[in-house]
């Protein structure tokens, strides 16, 4: 299968070119960038024959099957759209896109050229979320009543591929980490519907034109609710779900990747046993090497799954669907914070 | 007459009318006559979610409701329970939905403790005298609908158990010392004609109000409370001889622990609830109960 590059920033560099690499039977032929320079720079890195600076001519010009679009979140749209139209099959980054409208017109030229596309959601792949995916369908802490995400990450935008966050029109740390707490957070409650949007937050006082941080709360029409607590400024950083159920609670350390269920009548011999599995887990994943790998090491899981289901033409591993959903709180919570007003996702899209 | 316990296996609460109905007809069936009054008890102990498995599903009361108005003619159903130290049923009732179902099927709810009661003589083990409502002195069939758990004092709590809340004195936490004889005591005068166990979303590793729901998809039916009681012990693992409350029924003459196993599993092993958890951690949790009510401020 052979494999164009669009965006030849940190996403390509750390996760999609190496994973790439890895797999057999996959030839990366091309890279575009408007920076010729990067792009030479990643082509050498990981022999890569063509570089261009248009995406356009990557899609045109190099006889490839797929794309990986690693380009800023306002880009992908597009690019999603012409590749889709081109016949290729799509690998997008997260958020596949930023806003309801957007998502649509990728769903619909995918759906018009019978292409796959496939959101890189990583951090749904951690063994941690999957276990409690698996203990919340098999009713182990009963009905979610609230969801609790935190993610609070550092983000210096002192690199070439972040100041694009802070652009005009941006959602900020919404659109940037808390795309992945979104996911995670829609993805555990079984995309049940959502019902209502409501956010608070901002640029922390200063003259940015962004969310620097924020809280989101959604309710979904299960009647259960959640927030999603965001920012770039903490002093600590933070990246951790909790689920309450009428049955019990999961507490996520996905940074740790560590899942911890807790029901009534805790004691500190149950903190003791959790605490001694957590110290076991970190120290094996250390052994391992696989600690530090982090969120990337998923990368090959979602990628080997979209090529296996164009090769068998079956359901890829997270669809343009659920990307979608990721849009609509997004779009939903920037415009709360904006309008000052909750949103009521019926009678806004 | 052979003594039958079946077990049903169900898909969640989706077939739970069929499993229902089957069920009782695997244990021969129900005779009532028109116009027969008829008692239902559900394991309402405490202001807990369905979901949570602390108390009968309100899916499985509306089942039973469902299958006694289609197969017979003009019951007057009544739907039981008793207030306790720290559970009031009113509430439970209109929290999750019971309210309606009790609307929807004409049956009436009756609140044991908000009710006349009656003083009963008795050679029991705990009582010689035992204050029950008085609806019990006015009945033609009583069904108990109890939920499977597993409880922190009497390691299971199932059908003989929830008779323990027809009692209608509010404050029952005073029996707890004597608890296994009260609850043959008051299986020996409020004794149910049969038992339907909602064992679909079922409990373990817990202290009965709070615990680890468990999506076992079984209904467990019989008209001898002791029996049902002993295939529900087995079901968890226990062995009936170590669980007091059953030995102390049998032995006052409540029921049997001799029945023939029919319904879609006759085979225990086939059915087994296991709660995830490991040995060791079982045992490190329970031990970590243990030190924290031995343990008090000095």
């Amino acid at each position: 299968m052979r494999v164009g590059i669009i965006g030849a920033g940190i996403q390509a560099r750390v996760s999609h070119l190496p994973t790439f690499s890895k797999i057999e039977g996959v030839e990366v032929t091309g890279i575009a960038d408007i920076n010729e320079e990067s792009a030479k720079l990643l082509a050498k890195k990981f022999n890569i024959p063509n570089v261009y600076t248009d995406y356009h001519d990557l899609i045109e010009k190099d006889s490839i099957d797929m794309v990986s679009i690693c380009t800023p979140h306002h880009l992908h749209k597009q690019m999603a759209v012409d590749c889709a139209s081109a016949g290729k099959h799509i690998l997008i980054e997260k958020p596949m896109a930023t806003t309801v409208k957007d998502a649509d017109e990728i769903l619909q030229a995918v759906k018009e050229n019978n292409v796959k596309l496939c959101v890189v959601q990583n951090y749904r792949l951690f063994p941690s979320i999957k276990e409690s995916k698996r203990r919340i369908n098999r009713g182990r802490i009963g009905e979610i009543i609230s969801m609790h995400g935190y993610g609070h990450v550092f983000q210096s935008f002192g690199s070439r591929s972040t100041p694009w966050i802070l652009r005009e029109g941006s959602a900020g740390i919404i659109e940037d980490f808390g795309a992945h707490l979104i996911d995670i957070i829609l993805y555990l409650n079984n995309f049940n519907k959502i019902k209502k949007v409501f956010a608070i937050g901002g640029n922390f006082g200063g003259n940015l034109d962004s969310i620097v941080h924020c809280q989101i709360m959604i309710e979904f029409e299960n009647r259960s609710v959640a927030t999603l607590d965001l920012s770039y400024l903490s002093g600590a950083k933070e990246i951790a779900v909790f689920i309450h159920g009428t049955g019990g609670q999961l507490h996520i350390d996905v940074r740790n990747d560590f899942l911890r269920e807790t029901h009534q009548y805790d004691t500190p011999l149950d903190d003791l046993s959790f605490t001694l599995a957590k110290l076991s887990k970190i120290t094996k994943g250390i052994i391992n090497k696989t600690y530090f790998l982090g969120p990337k090491m998923y990368h090959f899981e979602i990628i080997k799954s979209l090529i296996n289901s164009i090769e068998k033409n079956s359901k890829v591993i997270i669809t343009g669907e659920e990307g979608r959903n990721t849009a609509l709180v997004i779009e939903s919570a920037l415009k709360s914070i904006k309008e000052q007003r909750q949103i009521i996702v019926d009678e806004e899209f | 007459m052979e003594n039958l316990v079946s077990i049903s296996k169900t898909k969640g609460y989706e077939d739970i009318l069929s499993k229902i109905s089957s069920s009782i007809e695997d244990v021969s069936g129900l005779k009532l006559s028109d116009g027969d009054r008829v008692l239902i008890k559900p394991n309402l102990c405490n202001f807990r979610p369905p979901s949570s498995g602390a108390i009968t599903h309100p899916k499985f009361l509306d089942a039973l409701l469902c299958f006694l108005r289609k197969n017979f003619d003009n019951l007057e159903i009544t739907v039981i329970e008793s207030d306790a130290t720290a559970s009031r049923p009113d509430l439970t009732l209109k929290g999750f939905g019971f309210d309606e179902i009790l609307e929807k099927w004409g049956a009436k709810w009756y609140n044991l403790s908000k009710n006349p009661t009656i003083i009963k003589r008795i050679n029991g083990l705990y009582f010689k005298e035992i204050e029950i409502s008085e609806i019990f002195d006015n009945y033609d069939f009583f069904i108990s609908i109890p939920k499977l758990k597993t409880h922190s004092q009497t390691k299971i709590t199932a059908c003989l158990k929830n008779q323990f809340g027809c009692l209608p004195y509010k404050n029952k936490v005073i029996y707890h010392k004597n608890l296994d004889d009260v609850i043959a005591d008051v299986n020996l005068v409020m004794k149910p004609d049969l038992c339907i166990v909602d064992g679909i979303l079922s409990m373990s590793g817990g202290v009965a109000i709070y615990g680890i729901p468990i999506q076992s998809n079984l209904v467990i039916t019989g008209k001898d409370p002791v029996s049902v009681d002993v295939v529900c012990a087995k079901l968890f693992g226990y062995s009936p001889r170590r669980i007091a409350h059953i030995q102390k029924s049998k032995k006052s003459g409540v029921g049997t622990d001799r029945y023939t196993l029919v319904g879609d599993i006759v085979d225990l092993r086939e059915a087994k609830i296991n709660n995830e958890n490991p040995f060791w951690k079982r045992c490190l949790l329970n031990f970590g109960r243990y030190l924290q009510s031995r343990t008090t401020l000095k």
